[in-house]
């Protein structure tokens, strides 16, 4: 049976994309997991976005240092 | 989730009523045995307004204790909910409590005060409390999902049927799909994402050459001015929505009028019935007249009234002519004996004899009664020729008697065809005084108007289309042109990683999706056929298969198809059983496809079903979960009747089982008058096999129910 796993094709779909850096795809899902939690949770956009901002300068800052862009 | 055990305090007739909960994989039903208002509608609101609060239920400020409440008298209304959930693996239980004091102010009228709402997490530590409640509450068990969790079964149906419109029908499957798929969260996260997109690709910019920047703000503008007509389209589209629904409002109203008839129409059948009337009178006066002569032409009338004494007449006139008293030939013979002077015994009868004398006398006496003779004679012959006559006519069915049924039924058949003709009439008059043509023109009017506005509108938004498109085409061409700057600039590692990170998270929501939108609504469509054709039985491989298949349409609408191709309207060719095994079988393949483990509970799911869809029904919906099948909980409210021919089945698939019954039942069908006060629900743990002295029910030891051994 064609069950539906969303994390599954969230997942499948986050693989699909190039390893910046080492662990990148880990950073990709947490920011989801947040960016969802955020918008499940109602909180306001300004707030969702705001965090969503800092989740992503903070990844790059130490994806850029570490490093390991494919 | 998964519910374990909800506790009903005041809530209706529910005053300390507890419900326990199968949540076994391999028996995950749930029966609540309940006969007709024995408060299994209660226990579905209950829950509802127990996990939604007055969100839950169809209006605020609902009576939610039990309408026997005094007025003034205040009363605490609770229900407490324990459930468990399942995130990442671990499971966690939960118990939800949620009361207010409610007061009857009027007959009503209720006052709500107190308002809680307390969620506690039960951990291994002990308890947590829950900080914001209802929000967690609103992210496990989602409010516009509530009907799927929550059936009603008499409105069951209403994903495909009933009195919804289309649209509304549409916007439902559409509304439970983009729930359970979680499609708005996702859509959320993608306006999020493209919003920081554009921040972070400014942000590259500026670190940028100038080729860079420039090609940066030709994006820009072309996304922002791409965003304008999005909008600009999307609003002429709610525009025109509306204009349909208008169009739709104005077509039912004028269909309403047009239900009753178009009034020319109308005009013929009145004119018609009139005509038909006027000719049932012609031939009933017509009628009248043949009658008439019918009386007065003959004597079939009188002879069919004295044919009885006549007869008895005749017989005596009879008797006296066998007897020779009629016709009396006496006086002539005596005279001849005078006139020869020599009586018939020879004595002479000379003049101043004394025999002559009294034959004389004897003339005389017979004289006096030869008249009666003779009357007597010609009613004698009179009457037999008559009797005779009307003995031919009765041969010849030509009498009264025979005569009379025709007449009777013939003024009969006279008198229906103007009673129907009278009815007709009224009927078409009435219908007419209801027609009001000023509104009949201001409708027409109105509808005219809506679709040249939809015309014009259809215009703007394929004008808008076209500007969209070409506005796209130009948003790519400068999204590849800023790609390119991108690429050749030299600029902060960070900003373009962040820049990158976005676009790529963009890039997994949007394909995600898709994904959602298409292969799984047609897994959807899939196990919902196939759960649907498992329950009515149907083979589309047979001939003359009733249903070849069921789908979910581009548009979200539930399409079925009958066996010979056509596509079947679901309010007018699927009966109840096969609504409500659609229905079962959508929310089914949903709830499966999605993988959301929550409760599906169904108040009389078996309404309208019997026999074999009755079985396969229950078989559908209470499969043990076994692997690769997800993990769920059923619980069905059902009534005695319900229950009835499927009992082995429930034996079978039940963990838990209950019955309910009302103390409002006794004496009429409850055996046992267990109420103290006022009417209120009792839950026995009776199965659907059992009765005590709780749940007896009049007929329940002759029908094969067994006493419950406690």
């Amino acid at each position: 049976m064609a069950k539906i796993n969303r994390q599954q094709v969230l997942r499948e779909q986050i693989l699909n994309r190039p390893e910046r850096y080492s662990n990148y795809h880990e950073d990709l899902a947490a920011l989801l997991s947040d960016a969802m939690t955020s918008v499940r949770e109602d909180r306001t956009v300004a707030e969702r976005r705001k965090s969503l901002t800092e989740g992503i300068r903070a990844k790059a800052t130490r994806g850029s240092t570490a490093g390991g862009e494919e | 989730m998964k519910l374990s055990r909800v506790e009903f305090v005041n809530f209706k007739l529910l005053d300390g009523v507890v419900i326990d909960f199968s949540t076994e994989e391999l028996k995950p039903l749930t029966v609540i045995r309940a006969a007709n208002g024995s408060g299994k509608t209660s226990i579905l609101y209950g829950l509802a307004w127990g996990i939604y609060g007055d969100p839950g239920l169809r209006e605020d400020n609902l009576r939610l204790a039990s309408s026997f409440q005094k007025i003034g008298a205040p009363i605490t209304v609770q229900v407490v909910v324990d459930f468990e959930h399942t995130e990442d693996g671990i499971s966690t239980s939960y118990v939800l409590t949620r009361s207010l004091e409610e007061t009857p102010v009027s007959y009503e009228r209720v006052e709500h005060k107190f308002k809680k709402l307390r969620l506690v997490k039960r951990l291994s530590a002990g308890e947590e409390e829950v900080k914001n409640p209802q929000q967690k509450l609103n992210q496990l068990f989602p409010l516009r999902l509530k009907d799927t969790f929550l059936t009603d079964g008499d409105k069951v149906q209403s994903f495909i049927s009933g009195q919804e419109d289309r649209k509304e029908r549409q916007h439902r499957v559409k509304e439970a799909i983009r729930g359970l798929l979680g499609l708005d969260n996702l859509e959320e996260v993608k306006r999020d994402l493209e919003h920081l997109e554009r921040g972070f690709r400014k942000d590259l910019a500026e670190g940028g050459d100038k080729k860079l920047q420039e090609a940066q703000n030709h994006l820009t503008k072309a996304e922002i001015e791409l965003n304008g007509l999005k909008q600009s389209r999307d609003e002429e589209a709610q525009k025109r929505a509306k204009i349909e629904d208008s169009i739709g409002t104005t077509e039912h109203e004028l269909s309403e009028i047009t239900g009753v008839g178009d009034i020319d129409q109308l005009n013929k059948e009145a004119a018609s019935a009139g005509k038909a009337h006027s000719l049932a009178q012609k031939d009933m006066a017509s009628y009248f007249e043949n009658a008439r002569a019918m009386f007065k032409s003959s004597e079939g009338f009188s002879w069919s009234l004295a044919e009885e004494p006549l007869r008895e007449g005749q017989k005596v006139l009879a008797d006296l002519a066998d007897k020779g008293v009629i016709p009396g030939s006496s006086i002539g013979v005596l005279q001849d004996r005078l006139d020869i002077k020599t009586c018939i015994c020879g004595e002479s009868l000379e003049d101043g004899s004394s025999h002559r004398a009294q034959v004389e006398a004897l003339i005389e006496e017979q004289s006096l009664i030869s008249a009666e003779r003779e009357r007597l004679t010609a009613t004698f012959h009179r009457t037999r020729a008559g009797l005779n006559s009307y003995e031919s006519d009765c041969v010849d069915k030509r009498d009264f008697k025979s005569q009379r049924p025709l007449l009777l039924a013939q003024h009969a058949d006279i008198e229906e065809r103007l009673r129907d003709a009278s009815a007709r009439k009224r009927v078409v008059d009435e219908k007419i005084k209801l027609i009001d043509s000023e509104k009949v023109q201001r409708l027409t009017t109105r509808l005219a108007q809506a679709k040249r506005d939809h015309t014009e509108s259809s215009e703007k938004i394929g004008a808008l289309e076209r500007s969209v498109a070409l506005k796209d085409d130009e948003r790519i061409i400068s999204e590849k042109r800023f790609e390119e700057a991108r690429k050749a600039a030299k600029g902060d590692d960070r900003a373009r990683l962040r820049y990158e990170m976005t676009l790529d998270l963009k890039e997994v929501v949007t394909n995600t999706l898709n994904t959602l939108k298409t292969d799984h609504v047609r897994a959807i469509s899939g196990l919902m056929n196939d759960l649907f054709m498992q329950i009515v039985g149907g083979n589309p491989e047979l001939a003359g298969a009733v249903f070849r298949g069921v789908e979910i349409s581009s548009d979200f609408d539930i399409v079925i198809t009958s066996g010979d191709g056509a596509l079947l309207d679901a309010d007018f060719e699927l009966n109840g059983a096969s609504q409500r095994a659609l229905t079962l079988a959508f929310i089914w393949a949903l709830m499966e496809i999605a993988d959301i483990v929550a409760p599906r509970l169904i108040d009389t799911p078996l309404g309208m079903t019997s026999g074999g869809v009755k079985q396969r029904m229950v078989e559908a919906i209470s499969s043990p979960v076994t692997s690769g099948l997800l993990d769920y909980q059923v619980i069905l409210l059902l009534t005695p009747s319900e229950i009835r021919d499927i009992e082995s089945l429930l034996d079978e698939r039940a963990g838990k089982y209950q019955t309910l019954s009302c103390s409002k039942d006794y004496p009429a069908e409850l055996v046992h008058d267990w109420a103290e006060g006022g009417p209120r629900v009792r839950r026995c743990n009776c199965s659907h096999r059992e009765y005590c002295e709780v749940c007896e029910r009049t007929d329940d030891s002759s029908s094969g129910l067994d006493r419950r051994v406690s």
